[in-house]
Parts: C-alpha cells; sequence; structure tokens
C-alpha cells in the first residue's frame, strides 16, 4: 500500500499544468471591471454619505431655532399670564393664552415633521455607512 | 513607463507581487494569476473530475476572493496554502450549491473497459485523471489534497471543515479505489 501511495504521489506530482494567458487576462478583465465598480460604489456612497450630514444638519439648526423661539414665546406667554394675573383684563389674557395654545399644537405639527427628517437621515446614514462597510 | 513595469513584474519575485497586489496594483496580481494559474487550475480540474470548463470558473472565482481578501494574507510565504484554501472552500460552496458534495459513488469496477479509447494510450496521467473522475466528490477531494497536495489529515480537517474520521475514511477509501482501478487498468 505504501508504495501505491509513492505511485500516486508521484502521479500527481508529475501532472500537467495548464497554461493558458486567455484564463489570466480574463481574471484580470474582472478585477478591473470589480475595481471600477468599487470606486463607483464608493463615490455614491460618499455623496449619500454628505447628503445625509447636510440634511442633518439642516434640520438640526431648524429644530435648534425652532426650540428658541418656542422658548423665548412660551416664556413670553408665561409672562403675560403673571401680568394678566394681576390685571382687570385677565379674561382677555386666557384667550390669548388659548390661541397661542393651537399655535404651538401646529409649532408641534412642524417639530413632528423636523424630527421624521432628521430620523430618516440617520436612517440613511446608517444605511450608507453599513454598506460602506460591506 | 508601461514597459519598464512589465519588465519589473516579470523579474519580481512571488513575495513582491503579493506585497504590491495586497497595496492593490492590478498589474502585479495579474502577473501573480499568471504564475499560479497552472496549479490552481490543475487542483480544480482534479477536484471537478476533470471538468476544465467547470474549474476554471471556480479558480477565477476563487482568484477574485483572493484579490478581495489580499489584505487578510499575513505574510506572503502563506500564500499558497492561504490561496489553497480560498479554492477549496470555492469548490465545497459550488458543489453544495448543486447539493452533490457527499454523493457517493461505489462503483469501483476497473477502468480496462475504457482502454480502447485514443487517450488510453497517453498512460497513467490520463488513468489518474480518469481513476480520479470514479471517485465520490469527498472522496475525490480528499484524497486529491492528502496525495495531491501533500497535506494531512489534520490540514484537510481545517480546510475543509470535514471532520477528521471522514476525512481518514475517505482519503482511505479514496486510495483503496484508486489502487484497484488502476492495477486493473
Amino acid at each position: 500500500m505504501s508504495d501505491f501511495n509513492a505511485f500516486l504521489t508521484r502521479s500527481f506530482a508529475e501532472a500537467e499544468h495548464p497554461a493558458d494567458d486567455g484564463f489570466s487576462l480574463r481574471v484580470g478583465a474582472a478585477v478591473a471591471r470589480r475595481e471600477r465598480a468599487a470606486r463607483a460604489r464608493s463615490a455614491l456612497q460618499t455623496a449619500g454619505l454628505g447628503l445625509g450630514i447636510a440634511v442633518v444638519g439642516y434640520a438640526g439648526l431648524n429644530a435648534l431655532f425652532g426650540a428658541g423661539q418656542e422658548l423665548i414665546s412660551t416664556g413670553g406667554l408665561e409672562a403675560t399670564r403673571v401680568v394678566g394675573a394681576f390685571d382687570e383684563q385677565a379674561p382677555l389674557v386666557a384667550a390669548q393664552a388659548q390661541e397661542a395654545g393651537i399655535g404651538f399644537v401646529q409649532s408641534l405639527g412642524l417639530g413632528l415633521t423636523q424630527i421624521l427628517v432628521i430620523a430618516a437621515a440617520l436612517l440613511g446614514g446608517a444605511v450608507a455607512y453599513r454598506s460602506a462597510q460591506d | 513607463m508601461a514597459a519598464r513595469g512589465v519588465l519589473n513584474l516579470v523579474q519580481a519575485s512571488e513575495a513582491a507581487l503579493i506585497i504590491a497586489a495586497q497595496a492593490r496594483d492590478q498589474a502585479a496580481f495579474g502577473e501573480l494569476v499568471k504564475r499560479r494559474q497552472g496549479w490552481a487550475r490543475a487542483l480544480l480540474r482534479r477536484m471537478c473530475a476533470g471538468n476544465a470548463a467547470e474549474a476554471d470558473d471556480l479558480a477565477q472565482d476563487a482568484f477574485m476572493k483572493a484579490w478581495d481578501r489580499m489584505g487578510d494574507l499575513e505574510t506572503p510565504a502563506a500564500f499558497a496554502g492561504w490561496f489553497r484554501r480560498i479554492a477549496v472552500t470555492t469548490f465545497l460552496m459550488a458543489k453544495r450549491r448543486q447539493k452533490a458534495i457527499f454523493e457517493e459513488i461505489d462503483d469501483a469496477s476497473p477502468i480496462a473497459a475504457e482502454d480502447s479509447t485514443p487517450e488510453a494510450a497517453a498512460g497513467a496521467k490520463i488513468d489518474l485523471e480518469r481513476a480520479l473522475s470514479r471517485l465520490s466528490d469527498a472522496e475525490r477531494l480528499c484524497v486529491t489534497l492528502n496525495h495531491g497536495e501533500g497535506m494531512s489529515h489534520s490540514e484537510i480537517v481545517e480546510t475543509t471543515g470535514l471532520p477528521l474520521g471522514t476525512v481518514k475514511s475517505h482519503v482511505l477509501r479514496g486510495t483503496e479505489k484508486l489502487r484497484r482501478l488502476l492495477e486493473a487498468a
């Protein structure tokens, strides 16, 4: 059996290795195609990531300024309420406060849109990052 | 510039080509493919029972995977073993897709009946190829890696993921089948 094993090993060693330049060229062309595709994908991902960052930045700034305005107006409203509590025209102030409340609900709706935009941008960024890792 | 590059590639050592390919040099990888393709295709042809077209497709897949993973190769000296593992994995994945890897071929009748074909005159090399084609995929894989590539049973286990007992059994049974086939021829 060991003689046969030696014969087998020798037979494998003597077997011809097929040489084909066409094969090397095909592999080379496939590598070049893959690299071009990878570069295009990378550029697309970079553009997507840039767009995502821009959207997040824009939405973030809007949310920040929106919240600031909301804070100032809420502060102003509360100040008016306090003043109204000591004033004879208290019912009028209450009505104004109620109107301001409707405005608050509307601004909450706008805020929700911003939250959705930020969430979508973050999700898009996460997907772009994940595909870049792949 | 291009001519000097080609000349350098032709004269470069395999280690230098591998290091350049790791730096994403396509020309260096092309030269590496040129030098290694004969060995890789012969290995896969044996595994594919002489089906040259399938073997060449798998060899191309294996080289593409190697290009993608060049960064994983720790030292240039490990290239042969590292690439062999990629080639074997590519073969196993293809066979699993075909659901054919453990298909057993118990027919170990002598191949003398086919000796009247012109290939028979080419001698033992063709007999070996033909005898290999009579083994099951798993036996052929294990025998080729053991006798053709000089891998130990534990190395085959590590490369193929098959259990040690299965590898030993396939090598033993495959070798015995080859002996019966070749001695009768």
